[in-house]
């Protein structure tokens, strides 16, 4: 009797361990995030603590979390997408050339825009899925020869970007501009494909392993190229949100998005889902992020503190989410 | 069983272990970094003296106009930048430019450059850089193997490529800087096969800054200067003029300089500009170095409400930047150099360099201040170049420099 007690509350304490780990594995990244914003808002609590902060923090990061939304799709499908800042580039260049010198009205630019990304990742997912390549590889060209192709559209910054769109992006809704409350809408689409349809599961399954998704007759090379196509046409969404939100067009700009936009996605696969890319993850990871840069920016400490913020943080959050997991296979 | 739970409690007491690791380490960076944080603050305590004698402002008051009226009116004649030389050995020359081609103001540059070089007969080729180490290194690699005549680095410090350098100089061929610092003699580290530099004067450009600010302000000015510091080689002679001009001109005012190198414009700047606002509330001036800053500083002032009380202040005169100008934009005041001319300043070094001549230090390219007071006085959709006064002038000038010592 004694060690069927002894059983019982051993296996008791089990399930309270897993649930632990399960819980610090989910929302781990969201204490953290907790932590960092409370160490700032002790050593300062005038300047982190206002509404200007609020607003610097979730009012600023709208193009980043829409690209790195886009990540995600191909990443939980098992494809990289290294041609999204390239996307970005045309896109932008385009809305400035088409709005502003070719004076086409701005929904017929967001048409050809939008358009546009969805054939560039056509092409991509024709090389990898159709021809066979690499993912890292075919989107690596794609994305230098996007950016080439940006500043062959168009070398100059283009000033005076469509009035309508850039109050789309920019009018203020409780203290926030409209990108942001577009990038939330974006998280939530995206969370709810993965978590509630049968296409989320799918690509889940395509992304862990592909012959068995096949054997188990998942249209495996159609989900491969969707998952391509929607984060070129995502990635030219964020080009017009760039566009609106700057209200000028330049081929210099967009390059320097890529990494932070990885950065984001395999940050945001430590959270809510551990070791899985996901939107809800990623969305917390880009405002986990701003908020360590913003908060060193307050107290004077912008620059190359802010990189060794940002880098740091990605390894140690991606080593501790790896731990976690190895330990949960071991057992 | 038992021992698997105790394995169990172990691993789940590692991770925790390893979150509050994770924690401290979080913590302890931010306390040590809140800790430069003050320095920095006391260094702004510093800045904002206290107001001398109301006198001294007025007359202060009185010279600082004058500077701004000079600074706003365009370059007339020509001011040799040295001696006269004979230049017609440069005909059929080779002169080698490596240098960041996508770059608008570059290419102006190279317009000017060939320009000139047609005046002499010799020939330019251009390499693009792209702003990359690597491609400089193929980029100079490839003018030694060509055997150029000169060889111009324009952007990159010449010092990143010492291996490259050496080889130059076994091969007998001079190079020249371009735009790395401000005018004056070559740092004491230069490699020995560079003959001289090409620069336009930051430091004049960061005090007409300085300069139209504190007037405009009437000597209120609370300023945030936004530079960058992967490029610092040209940045820290233009905010040190700066601050120099803010210390001698204006008792009254405050300047506080933040960084947001090149590499994070796109990503940051917007953010930087927000927090900075917030940070500093009665900030009502900031002065980013480059105007290519502009199109990420303007929406972020926007979005931190902040439109009305903060004015933007800056520098290079790029033609979307003038025109916003002239149409009443967020930028009040742009200071420009002429850049055709910049690439017949590098084109009268390289001249030299073949003739066998000294090298100049300083290209005297003057500076000028563009308000809503002159921007009418020129034509913003004109090529640059006539923006700065007439430009036959200095073309002539040079020519003359050319043909002389024959």
């Amino acid at each position: 009797m004694t060690t069927g007690t002894k059983q019982v509350k051993v296996e008791a304490a089990r399930r309270r361990g897993f649930q632990l780990g399960d819980f610090l594995g989910r929302f781990g990244l969201i204490f953290v995030w907790a932590a960092v914003a409370l160490v700032f808002a002790l050593i300062q609590p005038d300047k982190f603590l206002t509404e200007g902060t609020f607003t610097t923090i979730f009012g600023s990061q709208a193009v980043l979390l829409v690209l790195a939304m886009a990540l995600v799709i191909p990443f939980a499908a098992g494809e990289y997408d290294l041609s999204v800042s390239g996307v970005l580039s045309v896109s932008l260049v385009l809305v400035g050339e088409l709005n502003v010198n070719q004076g086409w009205p701005i929904l017929a630019v967001l048409a050809v825009v939008l358009l546009a990304g969805a054939v560039i990742g056509a092409v991509n997912a024709f090389f990898v899925v159709g021809v066979g390549v690499d993912s890292l590889v075919v989107t690596l060209g794609m994305g230098t020869l996007l950016v080439g192709a940006g500043f062959g559209i168009n070398i100059e910054t283009t000033g005076g970007i469509s009035q309508g769109l850039q109050e789309a992006v920019n009018t203020q809704f409780l203290s926030l501009p409209l990108a942001f409350y577009y990038g939330v809408a974006l998280t939530l689409v995206l969370w709810y494909v993965f978590r509630y349809t049968p296409l989320g599961r799918y690509l889940y399954f395509v992304g862990s392993g592909r012959d068995v998704a096949r054997l188990a007759g998942i249209r495996v090379q159609a989900l491969r190229a969707g998952s391509l196509i929607a984060s070129a046409t995502i990635a030219a969404a964020a080009g017009v949100l760039l566009a609106g939100s700057l209200g000028s067009a330049d081929p210099n700009i967009a390059q320097t998005y890529l990494l932070p936009a990885f950065a984001a996605a395999f940050l945001g696969a430590t959270a809510i889902n551990p070791g899985r890319f996901n939107p809800l993850g990623t969305f917390i990871a880009v405002y986990f992020l701003v908020t360590g840069i913003t908060g060193l920016q307050l107290l004077g400490l912008a620059g190359w503190i802010g990189d060794i913020f940002y880098g740091g943080s990605l390894i140690l959050a991606v080593s501790f989410s790896h731990l976690a997991a190895r330990r949960r296979r071991v057992e | 069983m038992t021992r698997q739970g105790q394995e169990e409690g172990i691993v789940y007491l590692s991770i925790m272990r390893r979150l509050l690791a994770l924690a401290a380490i979080a913590v302890g960076c931010l306390v040590l970094l809140s800790a430069c944080g003050s320095d920095d603050e006391s260094g702004d305590t510093t800045a904002a003296q206290e107001t001398t004698a109301s006198e001294t402002t007025e007359e202060a008051g009185s010279e600082v106009e004058e500077l701004v009226a000079q600074s706003l009116e365009p370059a007339t004649g020509f001011d040799p930048p040295g001696p006269a030389f004979d230049a017609s050995a440069a005909a059929g020359k080779r002169i080698y430019l490596i240098a960041p081609m996508s770059i608008p103001f570059v290419q102006q540059g190279v317009t000017g450059l060939e320009e000139a070089a047609e005046v002499v007969g010799a020939e330019i080729v251009a390499i693009d850089g792209k702003g990359q180490v690597n491609d400089y290194v193929r980029g100079i690699e490839q003018a030694i193997a060509q055997k150029a005549d000169v060889i111009l680095i324009e952007s990159f410090p010449v010092t990143l490529f010492e291996s490259q350098m050496a080889k130059a100089k076994r091969a007998g061929i001079p190079v020249i800087s371009v735009e790395n610092h401000d005018p004056g003699p070559m740092p004491p580290d230069t490699p020995d096969a560079v003959f001289g530099s090409v620069n336009q004067c930051h430091a004049c450009a960061g005090e007409a800054m300085a300069q139209f600010t504190i007037a405009d302000s009437g000597g209120e000015a609370k300023v945030v200067v936004i530079w960058s510091s992967d490029v610092a080689g040209i940045g820290e002679p233009q905010v040190e003029a700066i601050e120099s001009t803010f210390a001698d001109l204006c008792a009254d005012c405050t300047v506080e300089v933040v960084d947001a190198p090149l590499a994070q414009w796109s990503t940051r700047l917007g953010n930087l500009t927000q927090s900075t606002l917030t940070a500093n509330p009665d900030v009502n001036y900031l002065l980013p170095l480059y105007d290519g800053m502009v199109s990420f500083i303007e929406p972020a002032v926007k979005q931190a409400g902040a439109a009305s009380r903060v004015k933007i202040v800056s520098f290079n005169a790029t033609p979307s930047v003038m025109e916003s100008l002239e149409q009443g934009g967020p930028v009040v005041a742009d200071v420009g150099v002429g850049n055709v001319r910049l690439g017949w300043a590098i084109a009268d070094q390289a001249f030299r360099a073949i003739a066998g001549v000294d090298p100049i230090e300083d290209p005297k390219i003057p500076v000028r201040l563009f308000t809503a007071e002159n921007i009418d006085t020129i034509d913003v959709s004109a090529p640059e170049e006539t923006w700065f006064g007439d430009p036959a002038e200095w073309r002539q000038g040079y020519e003359e420099l050319w043909t002389g010592g024959s």
